[in-house]
């Protein structure tokens, strides 16, 4: 994999904090859309010995190598941080639990099978708990674990989901040194479908080297791409985060997360394309500099029109007043005239 | 091999050429990247990027039907995978984009450092506008670009131009551009001015009269909506840009581009260091730099002391100038008016000499020249060049002198040297003498011109030669091998100026005669000499400024094509030797001898006298 060296390089530089191994690293509460309505969510945060293939260098946006922790936690530490966990959910009726590792919660060196059965096994006997999302690599997407989850759950939903980014397997591999192919997500989707497990698959836009036209582009043939497989996908909206192959070339003034404008384009025209399909986006960091941004005078009205749709799924709610900033009239002619720049990305300074 | 461009006309490092295409785009020239694609507007087509998924296979058939569809005569930019430019070399060693495919017809081409460069008319250096601010490192690119693909190609920096840096990037070698900065600008209210951007609600009037400002103030644009303030931005910021382009090429026509240039740059930090930088470097922009000018030379900015003619003259009169055998140096100011002779001190001071200045050699003290001996007084650009004058010289006028000053006197022995000079050159050669370890005996306490100092001098002079041997007199020889070294390197003033030539006509337009048949005649306009094809004949064994070509006899001009072999110490504005199995001749080179032996397309040298053998 030809960004992995170069990855690594950059990860031994990265000072890392140490940490409890028996603390998950996140735990929140949230709505999403489940079944078409507002419903409450749990999403955990486990910390694990961390992503197989971040620990070979990785993917170039990924920082959530950097959660890990040294000391792999065993059985007893993640059965009490899936205690803490749902601690935080004493007070909800309804939930939804979304599960994270910074890796791949079917893992088994990740998550030892013991443990995956304490905590699926809780879950399905909390009857609170309407649907189990889970986040793995699609190469532990097998007949095997999978059945195993589904008789651990038994009747409740369960989901899992795939950070595919990109259907183009040049992007995935060039820009984001994904390591697995768009054949790979394909046949995980189908094994999970074959056992009534549903697929998640989460997009990202604006990787490294892709400009914003091409990038709003590659979001929309991924979405018509995957449809057939997930019916639910999210787009992660691409920042700069810490230790990253993303943050060094933006400190090298050559990379800008997308715009804002730029996901409500490939929302508005998804949806319209695919009514039956389950699009969201979650702005994370908008309207700062690492994060997705316009001017950042009008980043937090559309980043909440963004939460809105997402929750509703109704493309009116991005039908704010956007001609009325007027870095819209920039954003379009930065879509137009970034595919035509030959390495040298537009980025903000050159507009000032 | 191109057959689309074609360089018309060098200042230095910048050109003005053609693209011919479908429709010949004049270079340097500007095009609005929107309409890449559409061969209407600009006949420029992108095969397209590899980053885009699915919508093409990029193999020759693919390109080959693109071909066929678009005609030889619209250039297609071939398929690319882009990355900016500070991207490590390991990510783009196995990526996608790394295969072959070539097609006939005009084409451009991504240029990535460590790639393989494709054959092609265009080249598009990578990353290029990401590197705007970083003077070292767009230098080093742009430099790196240029020596892997041929000359004669165009080089084109994607999204970078401003009328800001339009002059510095066509200066340093760039040829097509784009609007891309100029419609970004707008977009966001900036306004764009060949001295810098001003944001637009911070400006109180209108600097500009193109027909976008003419009809409006700015208080009619403030209040706009943003579409129709964009519009008319980018209206204003794309005549800002067409105007400095006409201006910068109307320079180059001139020959006066690093004149203007010097000024130019001023305007943002990085541009001055982008010139200080191509400075530095001893062979990027001295390689074109022509050696003769019909323009003035004028040194008004610090950078003027390293101008690649000023940097060449000392080089030269350093390296190949032979001083007469005299053992007494006097040292003179220069003067306002040039040639140095002609001016009302120096008459006084060639007066005052008289009968004893067969005695002296003399060396003239100047900035930015540093020295300039009597005998190259005509020759490019000592009798060509204005600097502002204030009888203060800045520390490094004064360094660079002395330099000169003492690499001169390292390197050649007299037994006196006298200084006839006041202020700022007195400090140059008390400084001198302190760092050799001799003395310098001044003839002047304050003004060089006064009846004392004049006597002073007089008398030092007739004192120091008293008992002397009478030197032979042959100042014209030595002036005519002075100049013949200078502009053909050491040795070739024995060669063409042996002691029983004659010298004809009047100075300044001696001639050298020899055996009864004319060698050489000096050109006063320029000071240099240019020779008969007899003079070639005796200077070609010299082996310096030799161009050889194939078996033809040239008529008019020399094509590049017809050129096999040339000395890549040929500048233009040479004087060149031609030398063929059927031919031999001499011309005047428009081109460098590297440029001559790489290129397949231009005139490389306009003839002056051809003979058949």
């Amino acid at each position: 994999m030809p960004l992995n060296q170069i990855i690594s390089e950059i990860r031994n530089r990265q000072r890392i904090k140490p940490s409890a191994p028996d603390v998950p690293t996140a735990v929140w509460t949230g709505y999403d859309n489940h079944k078409g309505k507002r419903t409450d969510t749990l999403t955990i945060i486990f910390k694990t010995s961390g992503c197989w293939w971040g620990n070979q260098g990785g993917c170039s946006m990924c920082g959530y190598v950097y959660d890990s922790s040294q000391e792999p936690p065993g059985y007893k530490d993640l059965k009490s941080q899936f205690q803490k966990a749902m601690e935080k959910a004493s007070s909800l009726e309804e939930f939804m639990v979304k599960i994270y590792t910074s890796g791949s919660f079917l893992d088994e060196n990740e998550v030892s099978t013991d443990a995956l059965k304490h905590i699926l096994q809780a879950l399905n006997q909390d009857k609170r708990v309407l649907k189990v999302v889970a986040e793995t690599r699609p190469e532990f997407v097998t007949d095997d674990t999978i059945v195993k989850c589904r008789n651990l759950l038994k009747d409740t939903e369960f989901e899992i989901a795939i950070g595919l980014e990109t259907s183009s397997d040049i992007i995935r591999r060039d820009s984001i040194n994904k390591g697995f192919k768009f054949s790979d997500f394909v046949k995980a989707a189908q094994i999970a479908e074959e056992n009534d497990v549903t697929t998640k698959a989460y997009l990202l836009l604006k990787p490294l080297f892709i400009t914003e036209g091409t990038a709003v582009d590659d979001m929309i043939q991924s979405i018509d791409d995957i449809a057939p497989y997930a019916n639910n996908i999210s787009i992660n909206l691409c920042n700069v985060q810490k230790g990253t192959f993303v943050e060094w070339m933006w400190q090298k003034g050559q990379y800008r997360p997308p715009w804002l404008y730029s996901i409500v384009d490939v929302l508005k025209k998804s949806k319209q394309k695919h009514p039956e399909t389950i699009i969201t986006s979650d702005p994370v960091g908008a309207g700062s500099k690492r994060g997705p941004h316009n001017c950042y005078k009008c980043d937090q009205d559309i980043a909440n029109a963004i939460r809105r749709f997402s929750i509703t799924q109704n493309t009116n709610d991005l039908d704010f007043k956007e001609q009325t900033c007027g870095c819209f009239q920039l954003w379009k002619k930065v879509v137009k005239l970034d595919d035509c720049t030959y390495g040298a990305f537009i980025v903000d300074r050159m507009m000032q | 091999m191109t057959k689309h461009f074609e360089v018309e006309q060098r200042d230095g490092k910048a050109r003005l050429g053609k693209l011919s295409l479908s429709r010949t785009l004049k270079t340097p020239c500007i095009i609005n990247t929107e309409d890449i694609g559409d061969t209407e507007k600009l006949p420029i087509i992108d095969a397209g990027s590899i980053w885009k998924q699915g919508q093409h296979v990029f193999d020759n058939q693919y390109l080959n039907q693109l071909r066929q569809k678009v005609g030889e005569n619209n250039l297609i930019i071939l398929p690319h995978q882009n990355y900016p430019y500070n991207v490590p070399d390991e990510a783009v060693l196995d990526t996608t984009g790394n295969y072959d495919i070539e097609t006939s017809g005009a084409t451009g081409s991504v240029f990535h450092p460590g790639k393989k460069t494709k054959n092609s008319d265009l080249y598009i250096m990578e990353g290029g506008g990401g590197l705007e601010n970083n003077a070292r490192q767009f230098f080093n690119a742009l430099k790196d670009l240029k020596e892997k693909i041929p000359h004669d190609t165009a080089v084109y920096v994607p999204n970078i131009a401003l009328p800001e840096n339009l002059a510095m990037l066509i200066y340093i070698g760039a040829d097509v551009f784009d609007y891309t900065r100029a419609t970004l600008s707008a977009y966001n209210d900036i306004y764009l001015t060949s001295s810098g951007k001003f944001y637009l609600y911070n400006i109180t009037e209108l600097p500009c009269r193109c027909d976008a400002c003419a009809s409006v103030t700015v208080d009619d644009i403030k209040s706009m909506d943003a579409e129709n303030r964009g519009i008319i931005l980018e209206k204003h910021n794309k005549n800002t840009l067409d105007s400095e382009l006409s201006l910068v090429r109307e320079k180059m026509r001139k020959g006066y581009l690093r004149e203007y240039v010097e000024g130019q740059c001023r305007s943002q930090p990085w541009l001055t260091a982008l010139l200080r930088i191509a400075d530095f470097d001893q062979c990027y922009l001295e390689e074109q730099f022509p050696t003769t000018r019909t323009v003035q030379l004028t040194a008004n900015t610090s950078e003027s002391l390293n101008r690649p003619e000023i940097t060449r003259f000392a080089e030269r009169v350093q390296n190949r100038y032979t001083p007469p055998k005299k053992d007494i140096l006097l040292l003179l100011p220069c003067s306002a008016r040039k040639p140095y002779s002609t001016s009302n001190s120096h008459q006084k001071f060639i007066d005052t000499l008289g009968k004893y200045r067969k005695y002296v050699h003399e060396l003239v003290l100047t900035s930015p020249l540093g020295i300039v001996p009597r005998e190259l007084e005509l020759t490019y650009p000592a009798a060509h060049y204005d600097i502002a004058v204030t009888g203060h010289w800045d520390a490094d006028e004064v360094e660079w002198v002395t330099d000169c000053l003492v690499n001169y006197l390292s390197k050649n022995k007299y037994s006196y040297v006298i200084a006839h000079i006041d202020g700022a050159y007195k400090k140059v050669c008390d400084l001198a003498a302190r760092k050799l370890g001799i003395e310098i005996i001044y003839t002047c306490e304050n003004d060089v011109t006064s009846k004392e100092s004049l006597e002073v001098l007089k008398d030092t002079i007739k004192n120091l030669s008293y008992e002397r041997t009478q030197p032979k007199p042959m100042s014209k020889h030595n002036l005519m091998r002075a100049i013949a070294d200078y502009q053909f390197g050491k040795g070739a003033g024995n060669i063409l100026v042996p002691d029983d030539a004659v010298i004809k006509a009047p100075y300044p337009k001696h001639q050298v005669y020899l055996n009864k048949e004319q060698i050489a005649t000096l050109v006063p306009h320029h000071g240099t000499l240019s020779l008969t094809v007899r003079g070639a004949e005796l200077l070609i064994p010299h082996d310096n400024y030799v161009v050889k070509i194939g078996s033809f006899v040239p008529k008019g001009s020399i094509l590049a094509p017809g050129i096999l072999e040339a000395d890549i110490s040929i500048r233009p504005g040479d004087e060149v030797l031609i030398s063929g199995e059927n031919a031999i001749g001499v011309g005047r080179a428009l081109m460098s001898g590297r440029e001559m032996e790489k290129s397949t397309r231009g005139i490389a040298i306009t003839l002056r006298h051809v003979k058949k053998t």
